[in-house]
């Protein structure tokens, strides 16, 4: 096939591609987007398969059989869990602006300028050798078709024939043409979306139509191509796979790697999130996008049968799909299919540069500019050009950082495996990924520490090998180690040679750099920025929209701010932004000085355009956004600790509150007893009366019915009546004293000697005692007892304590003795019997009112008062009334009341002349 | 009939599940034999069956899945 209608083939498709983005672009200024479509999206995620898929695949197929498969069907399972995993993302992105993977880290922990510059090295080294895969997949298929099966090693041809390098030029072109266009807050590139997802149908339909010819062309159908190939031992080999090769252990960690590559390739995260016009575009995607990989995949093993068929070995098998049909004589077929492989490379350049172009632009070359003080970055009028020019410079240093990289290695490697080698090199951020939309508590210097050793490892056990193969190494680094020490042979590190060399690394690199993230997570507290942030990331769905401001953000100046926002994103974009946020909020005009949520929202935008580094770090030094200084600290400290005051003090309070409701329930329960006795005192006192108005009753009606009442038994009702009217009045004036003692509970106090009342007490009862002949031993001090006393109501006392005594004076020879005894302090009045005496557990209750000790039957039943009445009058002095009493011995009644200071007796005020 | 998103999140978590068993080892070894079916290597016939199925039942799932046009992604 002649160059030069390849070259015209290649021109046009190319201008094209030009076309299709510039349609786009025009759409989407003119409102009309294209990109709002689910359909546009999930073809735009079809930038996954490359060349290695176009091209690599069949040469894969035709030497290993399926194995080519787990690089799709990690994404296919991965995509099922999408509307979870990849929505947050998408989500997380919107709401920060978020504009590469790089970004999203190093906003993810604390805004960290370090280390999204460090993901952005690590993206870039292992994106590189990705593109020149690409590149050497188009001088390749050029080469085969212009000069079939020679070889066609890109080492050989001088530069300026070498087809790499112009291919480079022109996805650089346009690459900046619409990857660079201007510069956005969204940081989206609708033409370039749309160029990508038609190159996604072309290269789609160039490989069915291939796989169709060869099929239905070349032979009867699938059963017959299949059967054909069975015919060949090596090539039946390809149907099954041995169990015993390790094979299975080999699907099941690429299946792994694939899943991680295709949400953490830089090309990847560029169109299914900073892309995403819309998240409920995943919807339909998480299962088109699959769909895709099913479809291109269809026909891989029917065409690497086919060529193994026609061209007898696996040498050229990377070029089967266009060997196949140009050996046919297909031209038409063949150019086709050559587009189609050109469509798969340069998708995945363009992406993969314009993704790269943003990292390197915002999270490395800016955050690096604004810390050389001498240029003064951030104060300069106009910036996007400045950042523009960043990123096209960028673009063209990645190409040709890629064709150098392409010429270097010369064709040593398979395009599958520099590919896997890429994507073990992007597994690197999955710990710090996942970690930081699902773990609240991963740190910045947890995923630093881990994303370095991760890289640190890959770096050593896969591309540095590759030097070696290259011949930039000795072949003994690999087979003996560096300086012969065998643990550290690149491939079998610690002697672990079991598993092939990309599963071994993603080992490796998984336990370092996940065991690195746990550990130096735990090992470390995050700042306030970065807790800010780990709850804006793993809580993003549980906020309605983007959150407001941290309350330290601070404020600044309006003015200040619309002019950083013109600098960075031109006048027009500015305004309008500043415009979309007054109508959002209703301002009439925004105020003089931004409020917090305001600044938020420019930082936001910067972020957008210049990352979320350096968008802070830019509103730190221009505006007088306060950075967080450590008084600011203190201060958010200093309320944290007024509000655990205040929630201190409120719980001592309700301790209080509790305390007082149980005092107040006692007292309830208290009231409600007392209320009770009340009742039962009414009661009893009724019962009573009424004993003694029924024996009068009783006899007055004898009386006035019986006429012939002889005088003795007139004289014994009389006397029974008198009796109980006596008894009647005497139990009336004895609850009339109570209830006075109860209500009135000042005692009419004077200073009297002891003794002086004790002798009233006894000549009152002495002629009772002398008609019961009783005998009274009477012992008192010789010196006077003077107390504080009522002098009645303690006469009062004794006389009850003397008549009980009398009462159940029931011995043979009654006796009571009657003794003052001073302690101390106090006087004691004993009255002792030799009565009956009170059982033990009766002489409690005899104090109580109207209980009387039930088998102390006197001659006269007492009222049951009298000794309540004793004793209530004892306690108001102070004292105590107590009984001692053995059954059948006597009993003996005690007053004790406090002396009066003896001292005081002479000085005593007047109340001492009535003693 | 709509299901709610953690519904949703449910069954497509079990589906992945499904999947990374049905297309992972060990269960490969049981489609991994020498017969043919119409011509077709069994291994090769399986797994792009069971491939189709899965997205098949991940299509039916999302397609019942609400909530995602609350989300506010877009402009």
């Amino acid at each position: 096939m002649s160059t030069t209608l390849l070259l015209l083939v290649a021109t046009a498709y190319v201008s094209l591609l030009f076309a299709v983005a510039y349609y786009g672009d025009e759409r989407a200024e003119h409102g009309r987007s294209l990109v709002n479509n689910p359909y546009i999206y999930a073809l735009s995620l079809a930038v996954y398969c490359t060349a290695w898929t176009f091209y690599g695949s069949v040469g894969y197929a035709a030497t290993t059989g399926i194995n080519f498969l787990p690089i799709y069907i990690g994404p296919t399972l991965i995509a099922i869990l999408w509307w979870g995993l990849m929505r947050k993302i998408v989500r997380i992105s919107a709401h920060q602006r978020i504009t590469s993977i790089a970004d999203f880290i190093g906003a993810r922990y604390g805004k960290s300028a370090v280390l999204a510059g460090v993901a952005t090295v690590v993206a870039v080294i292992g994106v590189v050798p990705y593109i020149a895969v690409q590149l050497k997949a188009i001088s390749t298929s050029f080469g085969a078709l212009t000069a079939p099966l020679q070889d066609t090693a890109a080492a050989g041809v001088p530069i300026w024939r070498d087809t790499a390098l112009y291919a480079a030029l022109v996805l650089a072109a346009f690459t900046i043409l619409f990857g660079t266009r201007h510069l956005d807050v969204t940081e989206r590139h609708e033409g370039l979306v749309v160029a990508i997802a038609f190159e996604s149908v072309v290269k789609l339909a160039a490989f069915l139509a291939v796989g169709l010819f060869v099929t239905f062309g070349l032979y009867d159908g699938l059963g017959d191509l299949f059967q054909h190939g069975a015919a060949v031992p090596s090539i039946e080999a390809l149907y099954t796979v041995e169990a015993s090769t390790g094979a299975f252990a080999d699907w099941m960690w690429l299946t792994g790697l694939s899943m991680l590559a295709v949400l953490f390739l830089p090309r990847q995260f560029q169109v299914t999130v900073v892309e995403n016009v819309n998240e409920d575009h995943l919807r339909k995607a998480a299962w088109l996008f699959p769909l895709y990989l099913l479809l291109i995949n269809l026909f891989v093993l029917p065409i690497a049968v086919a060529g193994l068929l026609h061209h007898g070995d696996a040498t050229h098998a990377d070029m089967f799909v266009l060997l196949v049909p140009f050996s046919e004589g297909q031209t038409a077929l063949t150019l086709f299919a050559f587009i189609g492989g050109l469509s798969a490379a340069t998708s995945m350049v363009i992406v993969a540069t314009t993704a790269l172009s943003t990292m390197i632009c915002n999270d490395l070359v800016v955050p690096l500019l604004l810390r050389i003080p001498q240029l003064n970055l951030a104060r300069r009028s106009r910036l996007t050009g400045v950042i523009l020019g960043i990123r096209r410079v960028a673009i063209v240093v990645v190409l040709l950082f890629g064709y150098l990289y392409l010429r270097g290695l010369g064709d040593a490697p398979s395009l599958v495996s520099i590919g896997l080698i890429s994507f073990a090199a992007v597994a690197q951020f999955a710990p710090a990924m996942l970690g930081g939309i699902f773990w609240k508590r991963g740190t910045r210097t947890g995923a630093l520490l881990g994303l370095v050793a991760g890289v640190a490892i890959w770096g050593y056990t896969l591309p540095l090998p590759l030097l070696a193969d290259s011949g930039w190494l000795p072949a003994s680094f690999i087979t003996e180690g560096p300086f012969g020490i065998g643990a550290l042979r690149p491939y079998a590190l610690l002697g672990m040679s079991e598993l092939n060399p990309v599963p071994h690394t993603l080992f490796w690199t998984m336990l370092a750099n996940g065991g690195l993230y746990v550990v130096g997570s735990l090992a470390t507290r995050p700042s306030v920025m970065e807790q800010s942030q780990a709850s804006r990331f793993v809580d993003v769905f549980r906020h309605a929209g983007p959150q407001g401001a941290a309350p330290w953000t601070g404020s600044a100046p309006v003015a200040d701010l619309r002019a950083l926002l013109r600098r960075f994103l031109g006048w027009r974009a500015a305004d309008r932004a500043l415009q979309r946020y007054r109508t959002r909020h209703d301002l009439k005009a925004l105020p003089e000085r931004a409020d917090e949520e305001l600044v938020d929202y420019v930082e936001t935008l910067l972020a957008g355009a210049i990352g979320a580094a350096s968008a802070q770090a830019v509103m730190g030094s221009v505006a007088q956004a306060k950075p967080l200084h450590i008084g600011e600290v203190m201060d958010i400290l200093d309320e944290t600790q007024q509000l655990m005051a205040y929630s201190r003090e409120l719980e001592h309070k309700k301790a209080e509150l509790e305390a007082a409701t149980e005092e107040l329930r006692d007292a309830n329960q208290k009231l409600k007893e007392i209320d009770h006795l009340k009742d039962e005192f009414v009661s009893t006192v009724s019962h009573e009366l009424r004993t003694p108005l029924t024996a009068i009753r009783a006899i007055s009606e004898i009386m006035h019915q019986t006429t012939d009442l002889s005088p003795e038994q007139q004289r014994s009702f009389a006397t029974t009546i008198m009796r109980e009217t006596e008894r009647l009045t005497r139990l009336v004036n004895q609850v009339l004293d109570l209830e006075r003692l109860d209500a009135t509970p000042v005692l009419d106090r004077a200073l009297v000697d002891l003794r002086d009342v004790v002798h009233n007490a006894l000549s009152a009862v002495r002629p009772q005692f002398e008609q019961q002949a009783i005998t009274l031993n009477v012992t008192l001090p010789d010196r006077p007892c003077p107390a504080r006393i009522d002098r009645d109501r303690m006469t009062q006392v004794l006389l009850n304590l003397l008549s009980n005594a009398a009462k159940y004076s029931t011995d043979a020879d009654p006796q009571v003795a009657v003794r003052v005894t001073r302690t101390n302090d106090t006087y004691a009045v004993s009255v002792a019997d030799n009565g009956p005496g009170i059982p033990a557990d009766q002489q409690d209750a005899i104090f109580e009112k109207f209980r009387q000790a039930r088998n102390r039957v006197g001659p006269q039943a007492g009222s049951g008062l009298g000794l309540a009445i004793a004793r209530q009058i004892v306690h108001r002095h102070g004292g105590t009334l107590t009984v001692k009493s053995t059954p059948g011995a006597g009993a003996t009644f005690t007053v004790q009341v406090p002396a009066h200071p003896p001292e005081s007796v002479p000085s005593s005020d007047h109340e001492a002349s009535v003693s | 009939m709509p299901m709610d998103t953690l519904e949703v999140q449910r069954r497509l978590i079990a589906l992945f599940v499904a999947g990374c068993m049905l297309l992972g080892y060990p269960l490969l070894t049981v489609y991994s034999l020498p017969q043919t079916i119409g011509g077709i290597p069994m291994l090769y016939l399986a797994i792009f069956v069971i491939w189709a199925a899965l997205i098949g039942a991940s299509a039916a799932i999302l397609h019942r899945a609400t909530g995602g046009s609350s989300g506010g992604a877009s402009q």
